[in-house]
């Protein structure tokens, strides 16, 4: 009876169980059989999990992944960072650029793949034409397998800078006058200032900031389905698309599951390594 | 019949802030809980109040059990540190606020008669038609107390609510407590860590150490005849100079002796025993500059001064113990200026060395007793 | 160490078409060494004055001199000042020893020196056992003394500022806190504003402090001159605790008349006074009101104890002159007889009050 305050949780619990812990049982068990649609699921045990590691397709999608989330992470954190630092601090652009730069995240995501495909279309889209026009050459991003992950890329960064940005910008908000006062009067250089007053009072938000956007773009799977749907060739075929390929298009479930389990763990494991290894940086003594 | 606590415990985890307290709060008394900042007065508040749930224990209002009572029931009202009032209502919807929502019928006129009733008793009357955010910090701090006075709550809960005021608004808001608890019918319990706040207030004052009240009774009584050293020492301001001493007895002679040429005569022999410590309470007040006929005069060196508005607390150092002495004027002495002050042993409080229970007291520690 | 020349110093804040005097013509020097402090009512301008010295704003007109030099347009770089804020600022990214050193660094000072002040400062301050702890989760009074070092680790510190600095420190730690920057500030005799609305804080620091009042500073002086003699009807209320009682009287050409009762002054004293004059009041401290039980013969003023408060050490009593329809505060000793509703019989001496005329201190001498 002392602690009341659980019985409040109990219909949140409830939901979930239902919403994440039931489908999650039900993925765990599928992995351990052989399940194809119209016959009778077949117990295997770890096979599933075996042929998924020797699978040469997903350990390349699994490598094309880490890459595309390091890249995304090397260019999306700096770049919004430099943006929420550009912003006005206050003054009446201050709501003006916050709604502009939030465009992007308020477009849902088939839309943004239609506008791109627009956009990169070799016949009448404006980034072949730009490219055509420096000297590039031939951009075709259904063709070139670089174009095409360098245009998935592009995407990305145009669709969540933003929200870096947001989260950035409310962390610099929330830092004291005082802090930047003081480091006038210690006669702290620009870099000083930044690198001892702005970055470690912006540790919490880019740690939030760098969690959020590897897990996100760690599952991307709306970009590059809808620019070329994986391709050319598997160039940009994505774990969430391999996964979807195998256990939908390919009608092996129990693969499938698999697959989404080691999937699961892997977002869940370097999620933890990074918040780890982000927690304990900056924290130290100087001498 | 007022407030019982019995066998309180409240902990917060490993944390214990409050083990087997028992407290009674007399009806129609000002009582406050004094101690240092996080002692655990708040949580004694809250948890008086129905605000928090005790770990272990009973509360009882007027004799019955309102452990399990929610606040919202108990017919009481609080006052906090910070000004707490809604920010988009005027000061007059401020203060009506509690009967708005209150279950019983009340009428616009006595709605009305009522909130003009407490904003005159707490000056805000001109403010009503304002808005929070355009009244000084005294003024919204008086429009909260307002608004719990105005429903005449049985009890009234008041946690340290001038602590983020200026010392001029302290100094006039402290005498209009008295006034405002003269006038209403209610209960008043007071947390504060400052001795003047509690002593210039209130009619009873339990002090709280050690997750526990040590000491609990009149004002005047707590403060004339302290029990312990930790009460005796706080509740002063400045606080009461706390001496090491052994009782020594040479041939026919009994004394308390601090240091080589620091001794004090020893009374109530008969209560003392030769070679033990005594820890000799010392008011601020009671240190005299300069020699005296009947004390004991020792030499001390001044360490600090602090200007207190009307007069100074100098810190001085008698070999390594420390002397405050209040000086009844603002007046700075240089600091290692060697000064001979004299105590007389008649204002000696006498505490046993070890457990700091009191053992006796000088005659003249009581002369300002008002029975 | 240096001399610090405030020169008709006015700042103007302007906000959409509202103009607003935070700072009128404040002229005043700050001697060599000394400990000063800047004392008055939220908003009168004290904090705005703070920043104009430090640099951190530009005053609208008028000019800051250190030891001669204009430093009126100089950002707080280029003025090497110290300061020490409300809000206690440490660099949670550096231990305690990285934080008195990043005012050395920033300067390009060789590490054999910085080591050798940042022992020197940690001494002074006590901050020596913890050196190479993390200030992050320092209490107030810790990150206080943290900002204080960083402020006098220079050589060059030409000044030392304080804006509230104990605002968010516990009661309890003040007393510490309070000792340790007097004792830094007396041992380096680095001159120092100390802003604050305490007088406590302020006249406990300073042996000198200007009271300040709607941009203005009406007085400067040592906290006994503030006390003893106040220029105005304001100081005498705002220094002290309680204030200076103020009683409305008249002068009748001889003495003083409050209603029927006659006040005895002084020879000196009567030559200043005028008696067509309205607007007199007579202001005396609370310890100096006589208090009696019984008449004395000397035309005391019967008055009743309304409110009786033990402050402590002594107590204040709350008398009302009903005969005038005035109160009057006094000081006493705790062994006094003080029971709310006895009578009691006040007396007013010539060497215990101050005569104020339309607010204006009259001293003895002249106008």
């Amino acid at each position: 009876m002392k602690n009341r305050a659980w019985w409040f949780l109990l219909p949140a619990l409830a939901v979930m169980s239902l919403s994440a812990f039931i489908p999650l049982m039900t993925v765990i068990n599928y992995a351990q059989y052989s399940v194809f649609p119209g016959s009778a699921p077949q117990f295997i045990g770890m096979e599933n999990f075996a042929d998924v590691l020797n699978d040469g397709v997903f350990l390349n999608s699994l490598r094309r992944q880490v890459l595309f989330s390091i890249e995304i992470l090397l260019i999306e954190i700096p770049l919004g960072l430099g943006l929420a630092l550009a912003l006005p601090k206050k003054g009446k652009w201050v709501g003006w650029s916050l709604v502009l730069l939030g465009v992007p995240l308020l477009i849902p995501w088939n839309v943004v793949g239609i506008i791109w495909r627009v956009f990169t279309r070799s016949d009448l889209g404006a980034v072949p034409a730009i490219f055509n026009w420096i000297g590039y050459g031939a951009y075709n991003a259904s063709l070139n397998s670089g174009d095409a992950w360098w245009t998935v890329v592009a995407m990305d960064v145009w669709h969540w800078t933003p929200l870096v940005v947001l989260l950035c910008y409310a962390g610099l908000q929330a830092i004291p006058e005082e802090f930047y006062r003081a480091a006038k009067i210690d006669g702290a250089s620009a870099w000083s200032t930044f690198r001892y007053v702005t970055l470690p009072k912006l540790r919490h938000s880019l740690i939030l900031a760098v969690l959020l956007r590897f897990m996100d773009s760690f599952k991307i799977y709306a970009e590059p389905f809808q620019l070329t749907g994986g391709g050319p060739g598997n160039s940009t075929t994505f774990l969430s698309i391999y996964t979807s390929r195998k256990a939908i298009g390919g009608f092996n479930m129990g693969f499938g599951a698999a697959v989404s389990i080691i999937y699961f763990f892997l977002v869940i494991l370097i999620s933890w390594l990074l918040y780890t290894i982000m927690m304990n940086v900056g924290g130290g003594s100087s001498q | 019949m007022g407030i019982k606590v019995s066998n309180l415990t409240k902990d917060y985890g490993s944390e214990v802030v409050l083990d087997d307290l028992d407290l009674n709060v007399p009806d129609n008394s000002f009582t406050s809980i004094v101690a240092p900042t996080g002692a655990g007065k708040t949580t004694l508040l809250r948890v008086m109040a129905g605000v928090e749930e005790p770990t272990d224990g009973k509360i009882y209002y007027d004799g019955e059990d309102v452990t399990d009572v929610s606040v919202q029931k108990r017919n009481v009202s609080m006052v906090y540190q910070q000004f707490i009032n809604y920010p988009s209502l005027s000061i007059y919807e401020n203060i009506a606020s509690p009967l708005r929502v209150s279950e019983e019928e009340v009428s616009q006129d006595e709605l009305d008669e009522k909130v003009h009733e407490v904003a005159e008793l707490l000056n805000i009357e001109d403010l009503l038609d304002h808005l929070p955010e355009e009244a000084s910090g005294g003024e919204k701090q008086r429009t909260a107390i307002a608004r719990a006075l105005i429903k005449d709550p049985r009890f009234i809960f008041l946690d340290e609510p001038l602590a983020n005021l200026d010392y001029k608004l302290r100094e006039e808001l402290r005498g209009q407590f008295q006034l405002i608890f003269q006038q209403e019918k209610s209960t008043f319990i007071y947390a504060t860590p400052a001795p003047e706040d509690a002593l210039s207030m209130s009619t009873h004052i339990g002090f709280l150490h050690e997750q526990d009240i040590l000491q609990f009774g009149e004002s005047e009584d707590v403060y004339y005849h302290p029990q312990y050293v930790e009460v005796g020492s706080y509740l002063n301001e400045p606080p009461m100079n706390v001496l090491s001493s052994e009782l020594i007895k040479e041939s026919d002679r009994y004394y308390f002796q601090v240091s080589e040429d620091f001794t004090f005569e020893a009374f109530d022999l008969d209560k003392l025993e030769t070679g033990q410590d005594y820890l000799l309470g010392v008011r601020p007040q009671a240190v005299e500059i300069g020699e005296v006929e009947g004390s004991t005069t020792f030499r001390t060196v001044v360490s600090f001064n602090e200007i207190v508005g009307s007069s100074t607390t100098l810190h001085t150092d008698h070999e390594g113990q420390e002397i405050i002495i209040f000086v009844p004027e603002p007046k700075r002495r240089p600091e290692g200026e060697k000064l001979a002050v004299s105590v007389d042993p008649a204002e000696l409080y006498v505490f046993a060395g070890g457990t700091g229970e009191i053992v006796t007291q000088g005659a003249k520690t009581t002369l300002g007793e008002k029975k | 160490m240096s001399i610090i020349d405030l020169q008709n110093i006015t700042h103007v804040y302007q906000s959409g078409g509202e103009k607003t005097v935070a700072v009128n013509d404040v002229s005043l020097t700050l001697a060599e060494g000394t400990s000063n402090a800047l004392i008055g009512p939220s908003g009168c301008g004290k904090t705005t004055l703070l920043n104009i010295i430090s640099g951190l704003l530009t005053p609208t007109e008028g000019k800051v001199l250190i030891d001669g030099k204009d430093v009126t347009e100089l950002p707080p770089q280029g003025r090497d000042i110290a300061q020490v804020f409300q809000f206690p600022v440490v660099y949670d990214s550096m231990d305690v020893y990285g934080n008195l050193a990043f005012p050395l660094r920033n300067r390009g000072a060789p590490e054999e020196e910085i080591d050798e002040r940042v022992q020197v400062t940690a001494e002074l301050l006590g901050l020596e056992d913890r050196l190479h702890v993390n200030p992050a989760n320092f209490g107030p009074e810790w990150s206080q003394l943290v900002s204080l070092g960083r402020g006098i680790i220079r050589h060059d510190t030409t000044a030392l500022l304080f804006d509230e600095p104990m605002t968010d420190v516990d009661p309890g730690r003040k007393l510490t806190l309070r000792r340790r920057i007097s004792q830094a500030q007396k041992r380096l005799e680095v001159t120092s504003l100390y802003v604050t609305h305490d007088q406590h804080e302020a006249l406990t620091f300073a042996e000198k402090a200007a009271v300040m009042k709607d941009g203005e500073i009406v007085q400067y002086g040592s906290p006994e001159e503030l006390y003893e003699r106040p220029v105005s009807t304001f100081v005498g209320n705002f220094i002290g605790s309680p204030g200076m009682n103020f009683i409305d009287c008249e002068f009748a050409g001889e003495d003083l008349k409050i209603g029927k009762f006659t006040i005895p002054i002084n020879e000196s004293m009567r030559d200043n006074l005028d008696s067509s004059w309205t607007g007199l009041e007579l202001g005396v401290r609370p310890n100096l009101v006589n208090v009696y039980d019984e008449p004395e013969g000397g035309g005391e003023i019967p008055a009743k104890v309304t409110l009786t408060e033990h402050l402590g050490s002594y107590q204040i009593i709350t008398l009302e002159m009903e005969d005038i329809g005035t109160v009057v505060k006094a000081e006493l000793p705790l062994e006094e007889k003080t029971d709310v509703g006895s009578e009691k019989f006040i007396g007013l001496t010539p060497e215990n009050i101050m005569l104020f005329h339309n607010g204006e201190a009259i001293e003895n001498g002249k106008k």
